[in-house]
């Protein structure tokens, strides 16, 4: 008791200037009560001490002009409250009764990026989906009422996203999940593309509308969810790199199958081509030869048929020569009957002996 | 909620301890004990001991305590006067002081730099108010909130690889996680891919996106992968890379501008397409397979430009000998015959003779090369003594 009367008795005799700081101290204090801010990355909801909400304000993507999309949503879900809830869109400083509460929410595009999951195509064939998916909250009061906080949405945000991807995923074949549209890029020697009806990007689409309006009535707004990977299963990758190598090989193999055949061909032509112009040249030759031999047949025979006789008589002697020419060993013998003994008789005889 | 009961908690206490303190460092109030009861006390005694002068012999103890607060009483009054001086000198100096302390404060925390590629986003008590280009700028402190985005500089964005060392020349490194994608033929391969960007509308860029960097990475991957997937193997890794990146890139940027978050993509660039390391080797030895079947070819080809000349060869020498045996028949019959017909020339002017001559000649010319042995043509019987086909003959 004496000491909140000294308490007192100090406060009134305090020195002027420790007054002003005081009631400076206090303004600080008392001033937020009074005041708030909303950032443009910011929207609020104002509660009652904490409890009921009474008012709250429209986000905008537009920086400091009024996003008239987002008004419409939401004054159009105002309009069916009960007791529907002011409206704030400006941002910036604001002036409230200290009893009521301000509430912060983002007003940004917020991501959630999932775990991997293991999906199953309509083949039964399994793809592990990492997804993300990037949203906002449309609704301060009504995001509040269901979810309170960012992180208690993203739980609900990831069973709504996931179930609804698999429903989707569950009822198309594995190749709607990979390819896009009908019309990839083309060389010449490829396969044949089967068509698809609709595609990843009209999936995902289709999956989106789904998990917007399931997650619509929590205050949330699902922008896109977009696949950042689909791959396959570790089992089924090894079994894929080994069909790649296989692939890679037999064209390989092709190829080098394709080069020798080509050497083969060009071996063999070679060869064939080389004893053809052999041949040519032979048959030209032996053509030449026989020709020849023919006219000089003609010319000896033009020669020698003017006189057979003394053709043959030349010729005999002449072969006569030629046999004894080749063997000098030969002896000769002549009977006295032979011409040279009677060539010497008679010249013998001339000589008169 | 909270928040506020602890502030008030704790400003209690210090409005509790700030009178204390105050007192303990001006002396505002009295250091001596002299406090209302004292005064009444001395107050009391006062109108006792008032005009009595000289002895007091009664109410000793009284009159010394009369005293004895008398003292403390000026003395308060003293230091009271004394805190009082303090106090005045002090507060002149503290209007004086204060506010320079806090201009100083103001002034240091307003100037804004915003430099040359800069742009500023400027936000009052939270509320946008639109845009600094570059240069020395006054804002008000704690109310005004500034912004610095770089919207001239081409920024840059790496995916599937990471810069190690800036070189020159410059050093990569893969991420595999980033880059393999699943192919629209089933086959996997990696993708090195870089955009660069500018931030066109920089206050999208701060306000729109929670976070903007994360955002550009999460829609790459969306867009290449879907383009990617979308395309065979071969397309990718060879001739269809450069239509790819255009469509990447369109993709990419739809999908940006969905999020509302002001980036322009300039251009987007594949870099290494390789296959995945389970397959490297096989993928390699196909390009090995091309440079064999080639020089397979080369080899065949040599073998025919050896071939092919060497036959013509052959064959141009088999013709030329020919042609050369053939002249030669020719030239010789034509001697033979021209020599035959010059000698029977002269055999017509006397055949008899030239007959006869002619034999002489050729038995001269052979008995002359050979032993010739005469034999009586009566001895018809020697010849059955000869061996004539041993050649021996009768040495006579």
């Amino acid at each position: 008791m004496k000491r909140l009367q000294t308490f007192l008795k100090a406060l009134k005799n305090l020195p002027p200037w420790a007054n002003w700081l005081l009631s400076l101290v206090g303004v600080l204090i008392v001033y937020p009560m009074f005041i708030y801010t909303i950032d443009e990355t910011e929207q609020v909801m104002i509660t009652m001490l904490g409890g009921r909400a009474v008012a709250m304000s429209v986000g905008s993507f537009i920086p400091g002009e009024v996003d008239s999309v987002r008004l419409a949503m939401v004054l159009e879900w105002n309009s069916k409250q009960d007791e529907p809830y002011k409206i704030i869109t400006r941002t910036g400083l604001h002036v409230k009764w200290p009893w009521e509460f301000v509430r912060k929410y983002p007003d940004q595009f917020l991501e959630y990026d999932a775990e991997p999951r293991d999906l199953m195509t309509l083949e039964k064939r399994h793809l592990l989906v990492d997804d993300y998916t990037r949203w906002w909250i449309w609704n301060p009061i009504l995001f509040n009422k269901r979810c309170q906080t960012v992180n208690g949405a993203r739980n609900r945000l990831d069973q709504i996203v996931y179930s609804n991807n698999w429903q989707i995923v569950a009822s198309y074949p594995f190749k709607e999940i990979v390819r896009s549209t009908n019309d990839p890029i083309m060389t010449k020697e490829t396969h044949q593309w089967e068509t698809i009806t609709k595609g990843r990007v009209k999936l995902l689409e289709e999956a989106t509308l789904l998990s917007r309006k399931d997650s619509y009535g929590l205050g949330m707004y699902i922008g896109d969810v977009r696949v950042m990977r689909t791959d396959l299963p570790e089992v089924n990758a090894v079994s894929v790199y080994r069909r790649m190598k296989a692939e890679r090989q037999k064209i390989a193999e092709q190829w080098r199958s394709e080069g020798e055949a080509e050497k083969k061909k060009i071996t063999s032509d070679a060869n064939q081509l080389a004893v053809a112009i052999r041949a040519t040249a032979y048959n030209l030759g032996e053509t030449i030869r026989g020709e020849a031999e023919g006219r000089a047949t003609m010319i000896y025979a033009g020669a020698y048929n003017r006189d057979p006789e003394f053709f043959a008589f030349q010729r005999g002697l002449q072969a006569l020569e030629q046999s004894f020419a080749s063997n000098k060993e030969v002896e000769i013998y002549l009977t006295t009957n032979s011409e040279i003994t009677r060539l010497i008789k008679g010249l013998s005889k001339q000589a008169g002996l | 909620m909270i928040r506020w009961i602890l502030i008030c908690f704790i400003l209690y206490f210090v409005f509790k301890v700030l009178p204390e303190l105050l007192r303990q460092i001006f002396g505002a109030f009295s250091s001596f004990n002299f406090d209302e009861d004292d005064e009444a006390t001395y107050n009391r005694l006062n109108t006792k001991f008032e005009g009595k002068t000289g002895r007091i012999n009664e109410d000793r103890e009284e009159f010394r305590q009369f005293q004895l607060l008398k003292e403390q009483k000026e003395r308060h009054e003293k230091s009271r006067q004394k805190a009082a001086n303090r106090a005045k000198r002090f507060t002149r100096l503290a209007w004086i002081v204060v506010p320079i302390i806090i201009g100083v404060i103001v002034f240091a925390h307003s100037p804004i730099k915003i430099k040359n590629d800069e742009e500023a986003i400027r936000r009052r008590f939270g509320h946008y108010i639109g845009n600094w280009d570059a240069g020395w700028k006054w804002r008000i402190p704690f109310i005004d909130k500034v912004d610095k985005v770089a919207t001239q500089s081409q920024k840059q964005l790496m995916m599937g690889m990471r810069l190690l060392d800036e070189g020159p020349p410059p050093d990569y490194e893969r991420v595999d996680s980033e880059a393999l994608m699943l192919t629209a033929d089933e086959n996997i391969v990696g993708v090195e891919r870089v955009h660069q960007y500018r931030i066109t509308n920089p206050a999208y860029w701060v306000f729109n996106v929670n976070d903007p960097e994360g955002t550009m990475r999460d829609a790459d991957q969306a867009a290449t992968r879907m383009i990617v997937g979308d395309n065979g193997i071969d397309e990718v890794m060879t001739i269809g890379k450069f239509e790819m990146q255009a469509r990447t890139k369109k993709t990419y940027q739809e999908i940006l501008d969905g999020y509302l978050i002001g980036a322009t993509i300039v251009s987007t660039f594949f870099q290494d397409v390789y296959p995945p390391v389970q397959a490297d080797s096989a993928f390699k030895d196909v390009a090995t397979a091309n440079e064999d079947k080639l020089k397979v070819i080369n080899d065949g080809e040599k073998f025919y430009k050896k071939m092919i000349p060497s036959a013509r060869g052959d064959s141009a020498e088999t013709v030329n000998t020919a042609i050369g045996d053939a002249k030669q028949r020719i030239e010789y019959a034509r001697g033979d015959s021209a020599s035959f017909v010059q000698q029977w020339v002269k055999y017509k002017e006397a055949p008899e003779i030239t007959r006869k001559r002619m034999l002489f000649e050729t038995l001269t010319k052979l008995y002359a090369n050979h032993r010739v042995v005469i034999v009586d043509e009566e001895l018809k019987n020697l010849l059955t003594h000869l061996n004539l086909k041993e050649g021996k003959g009768v040495d006579k």
